[in-house]
């Protein structure tokens, strides 16, 4: 419970790019993209349904993916997203600067240690 | 309505059936229909994946925005439309009536209210097609109020009025000395018109329904800047 709860508050501020991160590899809707974070988490880390909707609105909102409705073959009528090239540009943007702030909090927090 | 279904309604119970509403509930349904699927797919009994996948997801609070609008040209035009409609099958309906003598005021009258109606249908028409879209807010609590307001009174209206036909013609022997006598079709008609002949009046509160289902047809875009 501590656990988890850690890694979800680590994890918080890069939902965004973790769910720009799985509409990288293709379109997908709500209940695929939490079972992806959860096979690339091993397992580990399980996204809120809550925060996945607030998290798409806003993506949404701010022009990186955009949304459509898949036909009934592909079983209901399911709300597909897909990321426009703004989410590609913002993904890799954000990829960025977490290898920048990942080295830096690295050095700050291990410092000094060994 | 499956046990899915049900949580759904209940999530959104209170909130305006909104475009926005809907497509959410949509969305929230069928992934959650998905992740039954996929718990039942793995060996899970189907009430147990159920309860699993409701307890994912146990409020929207915050994922609806407040305030709705509504595209007023379009809205007023088929509201005009349809009054339009109700009117001449108001005037229809009170037509074999006049073969009983009753409502007869009403066979001139609806026709003359169809007639102005549809003068300002092609008044607000043109505005509706154009590319001027006038947008307003939308307050839907208000308006259901005003709709259930619009039920109450027809339903006292009616109330009131079946019971003082009833009270005329049954009470006819207290009140004239003379009692109901219905002798053939003819005198059944006058009486069955003379109970029917209110109804017509059910139009109203029918227009208050058909002004929410209208305003949330022509509801304005979520991104709109008011």
């Amino acid at each position: 419970m501590g656990e988890s709860s850690i890694s979800s508050d680590l994890i918080r501020g890069s939902i965004d790019t973790i769910i720009l991160r799985v509409l990288y590899e293709g379109d997908n809707y709500g209940y695929e993209i939490i079972k992806s974070i959860s096979k690339y988490s091993d397992g580990q880390y399980e996204l809120k349904e809550p925060s996945l909707y607030t998290s798409l609105k806003r993506l949404e909102a701010q022009g990186n993916i955009t949304s459509y409705w898949g036909d009934e073959s592909q079983g209901g009528r399911r709300k597909y997203y897909t990321v426009t090239p703004q989410g590609h540009e913002t993904y890799r943007r954000n990829v960025d600067a977490w290898k920048m702030a990942k080295k830096m909090i690295d050095q700050l927090i291990e410092s000094g240690e060994g | 309505m499956n046990p899915l279904q049900k949580h759904v309604e209940e999530l959104f119970a209170g909130y305006k059936p909104t475009r926005q509403v809907r497509e959410l509930k949509d969305e929230i349904l069928s992934n959650l229909e998905a992740k039954v699927a996929d718990l039942a797919a793995d060996g899970m009994e189907y009430s147990q994946a159920v309860e699993q996948a409701k307890a994912g997801i146990a409020s929207i609070e915050g994922l609806i925005e407040g305030q709705v609008f509504y595209d007023v040209s379009r809205y007023r035009a088929e509201l005009v439309q349809t009054a339009l409609l109700y009117c001449l099958a108001a005037w229809i309906v009170t037509i074999p009536m006049r073969l009983v003598g009753i409502a007869g005021q009403l066979s001139l009258l609806l026709p003359a209210i169809a007639v102005i109606l549809g003068i300002i249908y092609f008044a607000v028409r043109k505005p509706a097609a154009g590319d001027n879209r006038r947008i307003e807010p939308f307050d839907h609590a208000a308006a259901a109020r005003n709709r259930k307001l619009a039920w109450i009174l027809w339903s006292i209206f009616m109330l009131a009025m079946t019971a003082s036909t009833t009270a005329l013609h049954m009470g006819s022997n207290i009140w004239f000395g003379r009692p109901l006598h219905i002798s053939g079709p003819y005198q059944f008609g006058v009486l069955a018109a003379s109970y029917v002949r209110p109804l017509v009046s059910i139009v109203i509160p029918l227009l208050f329904n058909a002004s929410i289902r209208l305003k949330l047809k022509y509801e304005a875009g979520e991104n709109h800047v008011g």
